[in-house]
């Protein structure tokens, strides 16, 4: 009678086990096809905030006692946020007209060096919006059916003329488009330099 | 002929070289020794450390030339001009002129280092851009 009970108590068990495990395995599948999607927007925010970070730190390079300009280092650490054949594009300047398009490393390491020579005090930071006391700093952030992602945000940049030391803080917008590795497949810059206001 | 002509361009350049550090420790040291011969009215030594300063600055100068840098550029002819006119009132003996033109050298100093300066962890100095 014992035996009959406890085997009836374990066969009961036992089913019941099953259908749990089962009825978790057919329930949860959707959830883990989902998990991508919600997992990668904030992988590919913290990589477009770290093109901030290494693009604010292309001032942080000294001169040697004997007058070279090292900001190799720098320049090789902005560098290594970019795919080799990424494109960086940033519109017209004093020396070309229209925008100017870098493709590859080697033409992108072009620009960065010259921007790391020219300018100092950078502060290029993303525009805080604020609703209901909540600051948030956003970066709007997508992803390509073709894989990689997005990203786009606004923000201000403030950079010190290296030349003259004269301080500007100019609104501006950037967007980036990442591979599936997370490099940098093409970025966009956009500076509204009609719009430049000098920090006295 | 040939080996005059090359050692006519390479010397300039070697002599523009002369490590940035060098010449802030002599320009140190020679703004030091002025001080305490301006205290004391020494002037004829006054004369000889504010020459000094001025041969300095110029070398100063010539180190940033090449960067474009307008603000360290104007500091060291600022400091180069005060030196010139501190060596011309020591030798006009007249000590109040020197020591204005020794504090007008003193601010170029400190405008040129709070821009261009860093001390480093290790107390050393690093050259900003």
């Amino acid at each position: 009678m014992n035996r009959r009970l406890r085997f009836s108590v374990l066969a009961s068990r036992f089913v019941f086990r099953f259908f749990t495990f089962v009825t978790v395995l057919v329930g949860g599948l959707p959830l883990a096809a989902q998990a991508p999607p919600t997992a990668k927007p904030p992988q590919t925010e913290e990589l477009a905030r770290e093109w901030f970070v290494r693009l604010n730190e292309l001032d942080d390079w000294y001169i040697s006692f004997d007058g070279q300009e090292q900001n190799g280092a720098v320049v090789d650490r902005f560098l290594a946020l970019y795919a080799d054949d990424a494109f960086h594009q940033v519109g017209p300047s004093d020396r070309q007209a229209g925008a100017v398009v870098f493709h590859g490393r080697d033409a992108i390491r072009k620009w960065a060096n010259d921007f790391s020579k020219t300018y100092t005090g950078l502060n290029y930071r993303v525009e805080y919006k604020t609703r209901q006391e909540k600051p948030v700093q956003p970066f709007y952030v997508t992803e390509f059916p073709w894989g990689g992602t997005g990203a786009s945000t606004q923000f201000e940049a403030i950079y010190t003329n290296r030349d003259d030391r004269r301080q500007f803080v100019v609104p501006a917008a950037v967007f980036f488009i990442f591979d599936e590795a997370g490099k940098i497949q093409s970025l966009r810059l956009y500076v509204l330099q009609n719009e430049a206001a000098e920090i006295a | 002929m040939t080996v005059a002509i090359a050692f006519s361009l390479v010397a300039p350049v070697g002599a523009r070289q002369r490590p940035y550090d060098a010449i802030m420790k002599d320009v140190g040291s020679t703004f030091g020794t002025l001080r305490k011969t301006l205290e004391t009215g020494d002037l004829t030594a006054t004369t000889s450390d504010a020459e000094k300063l001025a041969r300095l600055f110029t070398e100063v100068e010539q180190f940033w030339v090449p960067f474009r840098t307008k603000d360290a550029i104007d500091a060291a002819r600022g400091a180069r001009d005060a030196a010139v006119a501190m060596a011309g009132a020591a030798k006009a003996k007249d000590a109040q002129a020197a020591k204005t033109a020794a504090t007008r050298l003193a601010a170029s100093c400190t405008a040129c280092h709070l821009s261009h300066r860093e001390q480093l962890p290790d107390k050393t100095y690093r050259i900003k851009p």
